[in-house]
């Protein structure tokens, strides 16, 4: 039906002109904008849109590098003779014939092909026969600092927002008012006052050219280097503060120790109490560290603390009466962790059904605040083994965790060991769905409550509450994202739910020493508290408010 | 000869590749990001081919797994080439009821591509052949990149009504 595509006269020649320039990639921030609009609910603009792109991606296709029909032969003999017989399209080029070289396109096909023959998986070919451009996704993978805090900051028009509680990959901060606070992930901490530039070199560097910083480097981060226009100064385990501007650098020690380098003279130590002043080419002149003049700074850095020690104090406040609360089953404050100790104690005190929880491998680290501490999983082998007796009508279980990355497949929040009829597998799948596996009596009698793609890349690396509740009675499943509902769906397998024996942040197959890849779903990230229990909606958006990590 | 179940997969996985490369480009401009995108989904598709079910068609399951990296690609974007994601959602699902009739049009690009005039062919091949950006392809070829802009929009325009017209009348062909 030609009707399903509108003419171009049918169409408003705007959204001609934006679609065109859309394929070019010419758009300015408004335009795109515009496009957009014209595009969002119009059914018709729509089609055009689409029948117009492919057009674009046609052609890309077709004049784009021609695949092989035949694969390469170094291919074949390595496959040991046995690679399949691939039938790819036939493209006919228009045009110009271009040699028939290996492309990317066949280039992939033969090494799935391959990865097939050998039983390995297409990531590991994918490694041997081309490389990937480096660092074009995951801000993850390239972050070398997180901002922590922010107060009245008001960021420059060229640098991207940046998110509290976000990873910062190496780049430029450009803050013009306000402060902020950056923690680099050697564990240096600077608070930085607008009007300033900071470039973030790598976890342990940093350029200022311009603005006032506070410097605060604990004993692991020794060696923290920040540069100006005028000094390099190298930390040896202190506090210290920084005024630059492009003609001259100030800089203070308020603890411990630095070195300063300036382009004339050569290395000087300078100790707790002191300054230095270098201005254009002269040597560095000594003066006295002046406190007053980062007075500002040293008072956000305080606030920082006073509120993380603040938030602190409520939540174990609030804890103390959530401990009480007789639906509470399991409760796992991750708190008063020591490196000898391998259980958790359940702190729920009106149920005692489950005494305590047993941690395997595991990083201890730092949780939500400062003073709250986590667990981290990272290796394979990590996780927190519970077993939950009893039958449940309903359930909720909520945590507080810090995704790192979605390496596998399915990567386990909580599971119940193999998959045993009547319990659950809590999980979080490789795009960022959410999701809720529930086993019904008889084996195959699966159902699956899944989130839309909730966990986008921006949610990596940032403490998070998520929940999931299974309300028997209501035959409803919904999951919740930072206390508010993302899916609800019906649930068609009835209560009760069992727990039994089962892990937080990895999975027991059951199914031998070496299981398939597919059934490894070990979590990389954080957990800072777990919980088990019946909440409705509002009850489940008060917790995530009183928990969470900024004011 | 008999296919191993996994070899059907790629099979069955490479002659979609075509129709999921048009999805993911259609609103992915940037040919190189589009590339990766396919490449990424392949690999994505391969390391969940035990979950797909053969009796179902693989071509809306690989569109369902490039519709979510795409999402994630328009989220990294600057605000100035980003698709909303409603509007991402909505082009996605119009894509899906109006995908024969795309198909349809796109039968017809050989021939319309026929009839360009010469200038407007040879760059047209010329550009996409190159894989390089309007600015580069402009500075090979001793042309002003406005002048490659209106040469290749003309071009699209020209194909576009082609088609439409192709459609209702194939005779005019």
């Amino acid at each position: 039906m030609s009707d399903l595509i509108p003419n171009l006269r049918d169409v408003p020649p705007e959204l001609v002109e934006l679609a065109e320039k859309y394929c070019l990639q010419t758009l300015d921030e408004e335009e795109n904008g515009r496009l957009n609009a014209l595009l969002c609910d119009d059914a018709r603009a729509q089609s055009f849109f689409l029948a117009y792109g492919n057009i674009h991606a046609q052609l890309a296709w077709e004049y784009g590098p021609q695949p092989a029909t035949e694969p390469a032969e170094g291919l074949e003999a390595a496959a040991g003779g046995r690679l399949p017989v691939i039938n790819l399209d036939d493209h006919r080029n228009i045009l110009s014939a271009k040699p028939a070289a290996p492309t990317t396109r066949t280039r992939l096909a033969q090494a799935l092909a391959l990865a097939a023959c050998l039983g390995i998986t297409a990531a590991g070919v994918w490694g041997l026969w081309f490389k990937r451009p480096a660092g074009r996704h995951g801000a993850t993978s390239t972050a070398v600092a997180m901002l922590i805090r922010a107060v009245d900051a008001r960021w420059s028009q060229n640098t991207a927002p940046a998110r509290v509680g976000g990873p910062l990959a190496p780049g430029w901060l450009r803050l013009e008012s306000g402060l902020a606070q950056v923690v680099f992930y050697s564990g240096a901490r600077v608070v930085l006052e607008g009007p300033a530039e900071l470039q973030i070199v790598s976890p342990t560097e940093a350029v200022c050219p311009t603005g006032r910083l506070l410097a605060e480097v604990p004993q692991p981060a020794r060696g923290f280097r920040l540069k100006t226009d005028q000094l390099n100064v190298v930390d040896l385990g202190t506090a210290f503060g920084i005024a630059a501007t492009h003609g001259r650098t100030e800089v203070h020690v308020f603890k411990g120790k630095v070195e300063v380098l300036s382009g004339i003279t050569a290395k000087q130590p300078l100790g707790e109490g002191q300054a230095a002043v270098a201005q254009g080419s002269a040597p560095p002149r000594l003066m006295a560290a002046n406190t007053a003049a980062f007075a500002s700074l040293f008072e956000f850095q305080d606030r920082s603390l006073a509120s993380e020690a603040f938030r602190y104090e409520q939540w174990q406040l609030a804890n103390a009466r959530l401990n009480q609360d007789p639906s509470l089953v399991v409760h796992l404050e991750l708190q008063n962790l020591n490196t000898s100790d391998w259980t958790l104690r359940n702190a729920a005190e009106s149920d005692r059904s489950v005494q305590d929880a047993t941690i395997v491998g595991c990083q201890r680290a730092e949780g939500r605040w400062r003073e709250k501490q986590a667990l981290e999983f990272q290796s394979v082998n990590d996780r927190v083994r519970l077993d939950v007796p009893d039958a449940f009508e309903a359930l909720t279980l909520s945590a507080w965790v810090c995704v790192k990355g979605l390496d596998r497949q399915f990567n386990s929040l909580f599971m119940c060991d193999g998959f045993e009829p009547g319990t659950i597998h809590w999980l979080i799948r490789h795009d960022g769905v959410l999701g809720l596996t529930v086993f019904g009596p008889a084996s195959g009698n699966v159902q699956i409550l899944a989130s839309p793609p909730v966990l986008t890349l921006d949610k990596l690396g940032i403490w998070l509450h998520l929940a999931v509740v299974v309300d028997g009675d209501a035959r409803q499943v919904t999951h919740y994202v930072n206390g508010a509902p993302v899916a609800r769906q019906e649930l068609k397998l009835g209560p009760p739910l069992r727990l039994g024996a089962a892990e937080l942040g990895n999975w027991n197959a059951k199914s031998g020493p070496n299981p398939a890849p597919a059934l490894i779903r070990n979590l990389s990230g954080a957990l800072d508290e777990f919980e088990s229990r019946t909440l409705s909606d509002a009850e489940i958006r008060d917790l995530y408010l009183k928990d969470k990590p900024d004011a | 000869m008999e296919l191993r179940p996994d070899e059907r997969f790629i099979e069955h996985l490479t002659k979609c590749q075509p129709g999921v490369h048009r999805f993911i480009a259609t609103l992915v401009p940037n040919r190189a990001d589009a590339e990766e995108l396919l490449q990424e989904t392949s690999v994505a598709a391969w390391r969940q081919r035990e979950r797909f079910d053969q009796e179902r068609e693989m071509y809306p399951w690989l569109c369902g797994i490039a519709r979510n990296l795409i999402g994630h690609y328009h989220r990294r974007q600057s605000v100035a080439r980003r698709l909303e994601p409603h509007v991402l959602d909505q082009l996605a699902a119009r894509q899906s009821e109006v995908d024969h009739a795309l198909q349809a049009r796109l039968q017809l690009l050989q021939q319309c591509l026929e009839k360009l005039p010469p200038s407007q062919k040879k760059l047209v091949s010329g550009y996409y052949g190159d894989e390089v950006t309007v600015k580069e392809f402009a500075e090979r070829h001793r042309h002003s990149a406005e002048a490659v802009y209106k040469v290749l929009q003309r071009a699209r325009l020209a194909l576009f009504e082609c088609m439409s017209r192709a459609q209702v009348r194939p005779e005019a062909l």
